[in-house]
This record gives structure tokens, sequence and C-alpha cells, in this order.
């Protein structure tokens, strides 16, 4: 049963149809079963029982039932010295919003925005391959540092072929600038990627934590009508830690149709990262347990889901700060790579290398 | 350019060999495409990084998300204003790369101009002495 008897959803601002269409489905089902909850006297559903006279009778503590219960109804027509005031299950809750601001935290991020600014960040010169970039000669060339992203482009060998008639101090000089200009190009190019790697991962981290929250909202949905009797029937279900993306391997580009090497699109890797990217990670992310009990008191089991809810918006925004802390590290190491001595006796430095400052001893 | 010339005290020590012809196509086929490309990439990095910038100053909806209890929100702002950050560095460096390898090109020609310059003043000078010759013989 998604929607409570004669009811329809009622949707909840901030989380929207066309960005999360299965969470603003659940939330909208969610929020018309809050409502229906909280006016027990409109209808038949679930609700509690409170004894206004508890000291003569058996009972003395509010109790649930699934449905209303036409004897113990405080305006029923029952002469009882116990009568009850009806209450809504959620009548001790508080503010009912709680139960969606981890939601209205996920939502909202529009892949197709960040998209267009990741495409500009995974076109790269030396690490794409295209079959119009032909290599001439097989000059002896040194190697180009170790990067993740390799250098694909001929220049490097070509550029021997440009100064094969130059013989001189300087063709020398110029050698060892391409060598490191080659280097220091290709090392930009990984850092780029690697931002990019970080949207992927930011992005990820978002969709995976609406997902989440997602399945323990559709676990809430499903206990409102008190299907089974408390203690069964329990939710539960394993699912990666959304910190644990941060470490998950990404790949930006890659080599498209005819050997051109191409951007990966943000979605792709995006739906890649959340499924085989998951299983078949190097380093297993730690799993997270979502766990929604069926309690005694509808209540309670509310308090759990928006605990859970909470907790996955705190691990969201954990993982986020933790990638904050992941990007400057990795392009951290990536620029001490960038380190070159333009002149043999003179020192090292990480600047974007010149000509000149090659130029004689 | 003539920064990459050589100076009168190398000039005159050093013996140079250059097909300026050959280095000249070799220039506009193997380098001038590379700084090309740096350039176009570089244009699209420098666009990423202003997109980047827009959404942290503004909050901007889509890569912001709703309120929710606000950490996210603060996590997100943090993490954009790295990548503007890093990004900001990231571009300067490409534009530096650009005038680097646009500043060699200017070098290499330079030198082809000067190899240029020096055999057609080679060429006058023995045209001269061929013909103070020339004139002794008579």
């Amino acid at each position: 049963m998604a929607l409570p008897p004669g009811r329809t959803a009622i949707p909840v601002a901030g989380i929207e149809a066309d960005l999360n269409p299965k969470l603003a489905q659940t939330a909208g089902e969610l929020n018309a079963w809050i409502d229906y909850l909280r006016q027990p006297e409109t209808n038949d559903g679930p609700r509690v029982y409170r004894p206004l006279h508890p000291e003569t009778g058996p009972d003395d503590e509010d109790f649930e039932s699934p449905h209303r219960m036409p004897p113990a109804d405080r305006d029923a027509p029952y002469e009882d010295p116990r009568e009850y005031q009806t209450l809504s299950v959620f009548h001790d809750l508080g503010d009912t919003g709680e139960f969606f601001k981890a939601a209205q935290a996920v939502s909202g991020f529009r892949t197709e925005i960040i998209e267009t600014t990741f495409d500009k960040l995974t076109k790269g010169c030396l690490t794409f391959e295209n079959p119009s970039d032909v290599q001439v000669g097989n000059g002896k060339v040194d190697d180009p540092p170790p990067t993740r992203y390799p250098e694909m482009h001929p220049a490097r060998v070509n550029w021997v072929e440009m100064r094969k008639t130059w013989e001189s101090p300087e063709s020398v000089y110029a050698t060892k600038y391409e060598r490191d200009f080659l280097a220091y190009q290709l090392i930009t190019e990984n850092c780029l990627y690697v931002v990019a790697e970080h949207m992927v991962r930011y992005r990820a981290i978002l969709h995976k934590a609406g997902e989440d929250i997602e399945v323990l909202m559709r676990a809430m949905v499903d206990m409102c009508p008190k299907p089974a009797p408390p203690g069964q029937g329990t939710f539960n279900l394993m699912s990666v830690l959304v910190t644990g993306i941060v470490a998950l391997g990404t790949t930006v580009i890659t080599a498209g149709a005819g050997g051109v090497t191409v951007g990966v699109a943000l979605s792709v890797l995006l739906a890649e990262m959340l499924g085989e990217g998951i299983k078949t990670a190097e380093r297993k992310p730690p799993e997270n347990k979502l766990v929604l009990e069926n309690k005694y008191y509808l209540a309670d089991v509310a308090r759990q889901y928006i605990e859970g809810v909470n907790k996955i918006e705190r691990d969201a925004s954990d993982g986020i700060k933790a990638l904050f802390d992941n990007l400057r590290r990795e392009l951290d190491g990536l620029r001490q790579l960038r380190s070159h001595q333009p002149k043999r006796e003179g020192t090292s430095n990480t600047e974007v290398p010149f000509f000149r400052d090659y130029l004689y001893r | 350019m003539g920064e990459h010339m050589p100076d009168q005290e190398h000039a005159r020590t050093q013996v140079y060999q250059l097909s300026p012809s050959h280095m000249e196509v070799a220039i506009q086929e193997f380098l001038t495409p590379v700084i090309d490309r740096l350039a176009t990439i570089g244009s699209g990095f420098t666009a990423a990084h202003g997109e980047v910038k827009a959404a942290h100053d503004n909050e901007t909806p889509g890569w912001f998300g709703g309120e929710g209890h606000s950490d996210i929100r603060f996590a997100v702002s943090s993490f954009l204003n790295e990548v503007e950050y890093q990004l900001s560095e990231l571009v300067e460096d490409q534009s530096q790369l650009i005038d680097s390898l646009t500043n060699y090109r200017e070098g290499l020609l330079g030198h082809i101009d000067w190899i240029r310059q020096t055999e057609a003043n080679n060429v006058a000078r023995f045209q001269a002495i061929s013909r103070d010759l020339d004139e002794l013989r008579w």
C-alpha cells in the first residue's frame, strides 16, 4: 500500500520530480501518510489510544492500534469507565519537516549543469591520441613521466625531427627544454583530470545519498499502515557507505572509435561508479546497513527513520569534506613531479619552464 | 625574439648548422598545431574555472542542493571553493605553458632568421670579394 486509503501524494517542496523522480514520488507518498496519520479523526487508520483514567482500569499506557477501535473511541456511544483520548501516532514527534530535511539536502543537484563544466576539463593535448597526429622519425627521446593518464601525442618524437638539421649548443638546450616542457604539460593535464575525477565523486556521493535516503523512506512508507505485528517485517539492506566513494576509482578519458581519445560523459561515469565500479573497485568501499525496525509505536519507527536519513546526510557531508582534502593531496603529489632543473649547475624549481632559462651555462 | 638569438660572444665562437626551410616547415607541422591545441583546451579550462567560481559565489542551484540541516551546503561550498582555487592555479599554469611554447617557437624562428641573415651576409661578402678579385684581375 503506497498511499493511504483515498489519498493522493502530497509533493514535498525542494524534492523535484524532474531531478529525483523516485525520491519525489516516495516523498510525496510519505507526506500523504504523515498528513493522514496526523488526523486520525478523519480516517480509520493507525492511531494511539491514551487512557484518560488509568487509575480505574487495567490500561495505564498509551496503546497503538493499526486501525480505529470503535469501543475505545471517546466519542462512541459506549458506557465505559475506561475512556480514551485518540491521538495521532505522531503526536509527540515534533516537527514533521524532519522527515524530509535530509532528502531536501541531497536534492536539486543537476548532473547536466555540472557536466558542461566537467566536459571542458576532460580535453587534453598530450594525453589525447588522434590518428591525424602522425609521428615522424624514430629519434631517441626521454620517457615521459609515469602519469595515470599517459602521453599519447607524438610531439616528443616529432620535435626531435623538427630540430634534426640544427646543430648548435642551443639545440642541446632545446632538447632539455622540450623534455621539461612536455613533462610539465603532461602533469598539468593529469591535474585537470584529477579535478574532473573529484567532480564525478562529488556527484556520486550526493546521488548515492539520495538513493539510500529513498530506500529508507520507502521502508518508512511501507510501515505506515502497520502491516505487520511489532518485531516482524523489519527492513534491512546493505549499502555502500557514501564516504567510501571518495576512494573509488574512475577514468575520465578513454580511447574512442577510430583511435581517437575522448572525454567520458559525467553521467556515464556516475552510472559506472555506482554500479560496476563499486563491484570491481580495487579497494571495496565499506558497507553501511540501512535498518528500519518495526517497533510497537510508529513514532519510534519514525525516530529511527529520521536518525537513519540524517546520518546519511551527515555521511554525505563528511564524504564531500574528505573530497576536499583528497583533491588537494592528489594535486600536491602530482605537482611535485613537475620539479625540473633548467641549468646543470642551477637550482631546481616547479615553475613553468621557459626556453630562455635553459640557454647557456 | 632577441633573447633566444646567439649573443655576439657565442656567435663568434660556435658553429651553427641549420636548414632553415626544413625547420620552418617542421615548426609549421609539428609545433604550431600543438600550440593551437593548447590554446583551444586552455580556453575550455578558463571557461570551466569561471563556471565553478560563479557556482560557488552564487550558490547556483544545480551545483547546490536544498537546505537540509545545512551540513551538505557548507561542505559543497568548501569543496567548490577548493576546486575553484585549484582550477585558477591550473589555468594560470596552462596559460604560461602556452606562452612558453609560443615563445619557444619565436626563438626557433629567430634562429632561422639569424641563419638566413648570416648566410645572406656571407654571400654578399663573398660576392664583394669576388668583385674585388675580378677588378684586380683587370
